[in-house]
């Protein structure tokens, strides 16, 4: 019976950890995209959307320090949509 | 068999353990109004253009409120302190937008003013007067009296047969505006009548005292006015064609003057005699003798 119990264990663990691992890449991800999103001029050409990629970075960030990751991935999605906007608008999107 | 619940007791503790972390609360009724007030001031600065006058500020007020709702969600205690951000993140926002749109406001169109001149007011009757007008802030011009529709501005002759009053009216954006101009027609001065009733005083060559022949004529000239208290009298003063212009000029003016001294003595008011001096310019008769000079150095009157 010690055997089940260990794959639990690790079955749990391993899905904490891929939780933890998803929201650490949105996190990144977001954070990939505002850079390109900033780098391409976003700031003056879509303010508001940049803006609102750059608070929302902001407030993923805040989460993950809180340890709420749902929180983080949430934020972090919205930032990214908010920065691929800006970069649409920027003129910086895909072609 | 031991081994086994402690398994399954570990997997209850976990399962609370998780859904105590993951379950969210529903807002309170104040939270919820909360948020929808703050909802409210970032909706009424979007109608005024926050994405354009304000967009850092409206897309920080819109995730403070989305992080507020999402903490209110996961913790109670901490709700207040996030709406408070919220809600202060939504006056910045406000107090960015709201002059910013205001600036954007179309102005009122301002009202048109107009004034009109007639230059001279009155005049004889056959006589011409200028209207002169301007305008502000008006896109149509017109004057009544049969002119009709006119520049903003300028100036037009008018020769009315009788006193009549010009009205223009300047229309604009902001609305309509009029002013009027008088031009008093009056009758043409009665004509000059050359007092026949009256015989021509004469002069000796190059002189200008009244000689005793004229004497008798200026007595009755004088009787007249006298009975005649608004009868105004001209008298003329000529000359024959020896000397020169000028000379003769100052002649004329000096038999003019002398007769109307002499008037004045016998009582004529002098505010009722004018005088004039026409030189050698008018002689009565053109011939070239002393005959013909002798007419002409002389005093006529002429009634007014």
């Amino acid at each position: 019976m010690k055997r089940p119990f260990a794959v639990l264990l690790a079955v749990i663990l391993s899905a904490g950890l891929a939780v933890g691992c998803t929201s650490a890449t949105a996190l990144k991800n977001a954070q990939a995209s505002f850079d390109k999103a900033k780098a391409a001029g976003a700031e003056a050409k879509a303010p508001y959307e940049y803006y609102a990629a750059e608070t929302y970075l902001g407030l993923a960030q805040h989460e993950t320090d809180e340890g709420d990751r749902a929180a983080v991935r949430d934020f972090a999605a919205k930032s990214e949509k908010y920065s691929a906007e800006a970069l649409q608008k920027a003129g910086g999107g895909a072609k | 068999m031991r081994n086994r619940n402690l398994l399954l007791l570990t997997l209850l503790i976990l399962a609370v353990a998780f859904a105590a972390g993951c379950a969210k609360r529903g807002l309170t009724k104040s939270e919820m109004d909360r948020a929808d007030a703050i909802a409210a001031k970032i909706a009424k600065a979007e109608s005024m253009g926050a994405v354009d006058c304000a967009p850092k500020e409206l897309a920080i007020a819109k995730a403070e409120l989305d992080h507020a709702r999402h903490e209110a969600a996961e913790h109670h205690e901490k709700a207040e302190e996030y709406f408070a951000a919220a809600d202060k993140a939504a006056d910045a926002l406000l107090a960015k937008t709201i002059p910013c749109w205001e600036a954007k406001q179309p102005k009122p169109a301002s009202a048109p003013t107009v004034s009109l001149t007639a230059t001279p007011g009155t005049i004889e009757k056959g006589k011409c007067s200028t209207l002169a007008w301007t305008s502000a802030n008006a896109t149509d011009v017109s004057i009544d009296q049969g002119i009709g529709g006119v520049g903003i501005s300028g100036d037009r002759q008018v020769c009315p047969p009788d006193t009549i009053t010009y009205m223009i009216t300047a229309t604009g954006p902001g609305g309509t505006a009029t002013s009027s101009a008088a031009v008093t027609v009056t009758p043409p001065p009665a004509p000059m009548v050359e007092a026949t009733m009256f015989e021509n005083i004469y002069f000796d060559f190059d002189k200008s005292f009244i000689r005793g022949d004229a004497k008798p004529t200026l007595n009755k000239v004088a009787s007249y006015m006298k009975k005649n208290p608004n009868a105004k009298l001209q008298i003329e003063g000529h000359c024959d064609e020896r000397g020169t212009s000028e000379y003769n000029m100052a002649l004329g003016q000096r038999r003019a003057d002398s007769t109307k001294k002499y008037l004045v003595n016998l009582g004529v008011a002098g505010s009722r005699l004018s005088t004039i001096s026409y030189g050698e310019e008018r002689p009565a008769d053109p011939g070239h003798n002393e005959t013909a000079w002798a007419k002409n150095r002389r005093a006529v009157f002429v009634l007014r």
